[in-house]
């Protein structure tokens, strides 16, 4: 199965490998979000999954991202649907003191492939910087990420700025990365957060425009 | 520590003489940097890769070397350990700090190899972000001399530098446990988040919830019932975090009323006072001087361990876990009739034994644990509105409402109707 190739590609770093594959099961029919989904990021869950106890070290982490990257790459400009009008603007971003972009590049794509236009402000974005980027781009949409329990807290920094200039009822926030809960974007005062980047994909797909037209009517 | 003495740690002599060899023994480059990433000397005789000579050729390039530099040396201070990364031309690098007495100075950076064959994915990147200010047809010649080294090497020669730097700064290696232990601890908290986002967890929200968490687990360490404790403490520490979406002064208080709560607690629970008071003083002393998250975390749930430590006084391994089947015995048959002997032959023991081991591991006799988990329990139970002192008092074992009263009062104070109508 294709899928396990890529899979184990990316868990081995072999990235000119995951490259071939990718292209491979683009040719054979799949999907690029089958291919995302299915292969890219169950690869790159494998070694979150070992890194966590302690399995694997960091080089051998930077090559499966690197490898995994490679094939996002490939998939990108398909899982891309031409940017409709009126399906918004999205800004998206890791938080200061934190340089994980793992999760940035997956949401990114989920976020694309929903049909908006995606602005990747890309790691350690000061709370300044956020509100900067939503003073001059407007989105209708700010996506925060932090991978570190220790970054986690520069979140509800970005939501103050964005209060204290007065940007935040223009723009609804979305919070994410792994020790990011329900309770915690709720004590934030984030709008949403999601259990991974599938549930954000599908709530973007549902709900994108919707959210727009909620945003249009009221004042 | 003097100005002399930081200038004298960065010579370049002294530095050469000792990582000198570790360059000639490895092959890789390594260079020490300031804390603002600047290179302040080459160490051993291996230069700098014509790669990176050649990137640095132009104004901007180097600006962006100086950046990397600077951005990873920050994040191995930070977490004082050896910090892996990608520089903007896509080659793997780390830095290892050097902290001496407690002031970062800088880094050595070590590395400038390739994990993988330089695939296409890599070279797009690559002319994504330089081809604009150098020519790429160099640059891509350039970048088949680069080494490419396996992550086992580099995390080796990481390791090892580390160690080297370690000693030079002559770092202790009680320092070197707790970092240990911090790093464990944040990989816990962040478990700990994670697993209550699968399972979906009824999400605490507010310190309503917090604080009665918390009365369970002070009833759980006047039990000594450490297992239950400790983890009910994992719990609370989390919902902490998240309910003060990790405020630093916030946390700092709620850490320290946790500690003097347990404090008192644990003397309830029959551990010395004198001894229990002076961890506690030690305790405040320390969290004093300290700014991480996972240090509070950490030095609290040591030192309610060693309160709950100082219930069992004796650590005989054999009668602690007899007692421990006891204990769990009688926290699941509370509201039966339980006697000595039932639970003594539950455990397949004589009677006078476990009242023995009683009295030399908990000090108290059997009759009395039991009293205490009752009325440990009735005091949960009053505080639900629906039901009654009686009710309370069949809940939980009592054959007679008056000796329950009775028996309450003298542990509380008040009799259980006062103190049910002082609840509404």
């Amino acid at each position: 199965m294709i899928f396990d190739d890529i899979i184990h590609s990316i868990a081995e770093g072999e990235s000119e490998e995951t490259l071939e594959l990718t292209k491979k099961a683009l040719a054979q029919g799949y999907s690029a979000n089958s291919i995302l989904e299915k292969g890219l990021i169950t690869g790159i869950n494998i070694i979150a999954d070992k890194y966590r106890t302690e399995k694997v070290n960091v080089p051998e982490v930077l090559m499966a991202t690197h490898s995994m990257h490679a094939g996002l790459s490939i998939i990108e400009p398909i899982l891309t649907v031409p940017t409709k009008k009126g399906l918004g603007k999205i800004i998206l971003g890791t938080v200061a003191g934190d340089l994980h972009d793992i999760g940035l590049s997956i949401v990114k794509a989920m976020a694309m492939s929903a049909g908006a236009r995606v602005i990747d402000l890309g790691v350690n974005v000061t709370p300044k910087k956020f509100a900067r980027a939503v003073r001059k781009e407007k989105p209708d949409i700010l996506m925060i990420s932090a991978l570190l329990t220790t970054t986690m807290s520069v979140m509800k920094d970005v939501i103050v700025e964005l209060e204290v200039q007065g940007l935040r009822n223009d723009v609804k926030v979305i919070v994410g990365g792994a020790p990011i809960t329900d309770a915690f974007a709720k004590e934030i005062g984030a709008d949403y957060t999601f259990e991974d980047a599938f549930q954000l994909r599908d709530f973007l797909k549902e709900n994108l425009s919707k959210l727009l037209a909620s945003k249009r009517t009221s004042p | 520590m003097s100005k002399r003495d930081i200038d004298s740690f960065l010579d370049p002599k002294y530095l050469e003489e000792i990582l000198g060899s570790f360059s000639k023994a490895t092959g890789l480059h390594i260079e020490a940097v300031n804390r603002k990433g600047e290179t302040l000397s080459t160490l051993g005789n291996k230069n700098r890769s014509d790669f990176c000579q050649f990137i640095r050729s132009h104004s901007k390039g180097e600006k962006k070397c100086l950046d990397s530099y600077k951005e990873a040396t920050l994040e191995a201070a930070k977490w004082n350990e050896p910090y892996f990364f990608r520089c903007h031309a896509g080659l793997v690098i780390w830095a290892v700090p050097i902290i001496l007495d407690n002031v970062f100075l800088g880094s050595i950076i070590c590395g400038q190899v390739l994990l993988w064959k330089p695939d296409e994915f890599f070279l797009r990147e690559l002319k994504k972000s330089n081809a604009k200010d150098l020519d790429f047809d160099i640059l891509q010649q350039k970048v088949k001399n680069l080494s490419i080294t396996s992550p086992e090497q580099s995390q080796a020669a990481a390791d090892m530098l580390f160690v080297v730097v370690s000693h030079l700064v002559k770092r202790n290696i009680h320092t070197m446990e707790e970092e240990n232990a911090y790093h464990l601890q944040r990989l816990q908290i962040k478990a700990d988040l994670e697993n209550r986002k699968k399972q979906n967890i009824t999400e605490f929200a507010d310190y309503r919830t917090y604080l009665k968490k918390e009365r369970r687990f002070l009833s759980y360490i006047r039990l000594g019932d450490k297992t239950r404790a400790e983890s009910t403490l994992k719990n609370l520490l989390t919902d902490l975090l998240t309910k003060t979406a990790g405020d630093k002064a916030t946390i700092k208080i709620r850490v320290l009323e946790l500690a003097s709560l347990s404090s008192r607690a644990a003397v309830e629970g029959g551990a010395d006072a004198e001894q229990v008071m002076v961890k506690l003083q030690d305790f405040n002393n320390e969290v004093n001087s300290i700014e991480r998250i996972e240090e509070f975390f950490f030095k609290v749930q040591k030192v309610i361990e060693e309160f709950l430590n100082g219930i069992f006084k004796l650590a005989d391994k054999k009668h602690l876990s007899l007692v421990n089947n006891a204990r769990n015995f009688i926290m699941e048959n509370y509201h039966k009739p339980l006697t000595l002997k039932a639970t003594a032959d539950h455990l397949f023991i004589s009677p006078s034994h476990l009242s023995r081991l009683f009295r030399l591991e908990l000090d108290c006799t059997f009759n009395d644990y039991l009293t205490r988990v009752r009325v440990e329990k009735a005091v949960e139970l009053m505080k639900k509105p629906e039901f009654s002192v009686e009710q309370v008092s069949k809940a939980i074992g009592f054959k007679s409402q008056s000796y329950f009263a009775e028996v309450f009062r003298k542990y509380i104070g008040v009799t259980p109707l006062i103190y049910k109508n002082s609840l509404f």
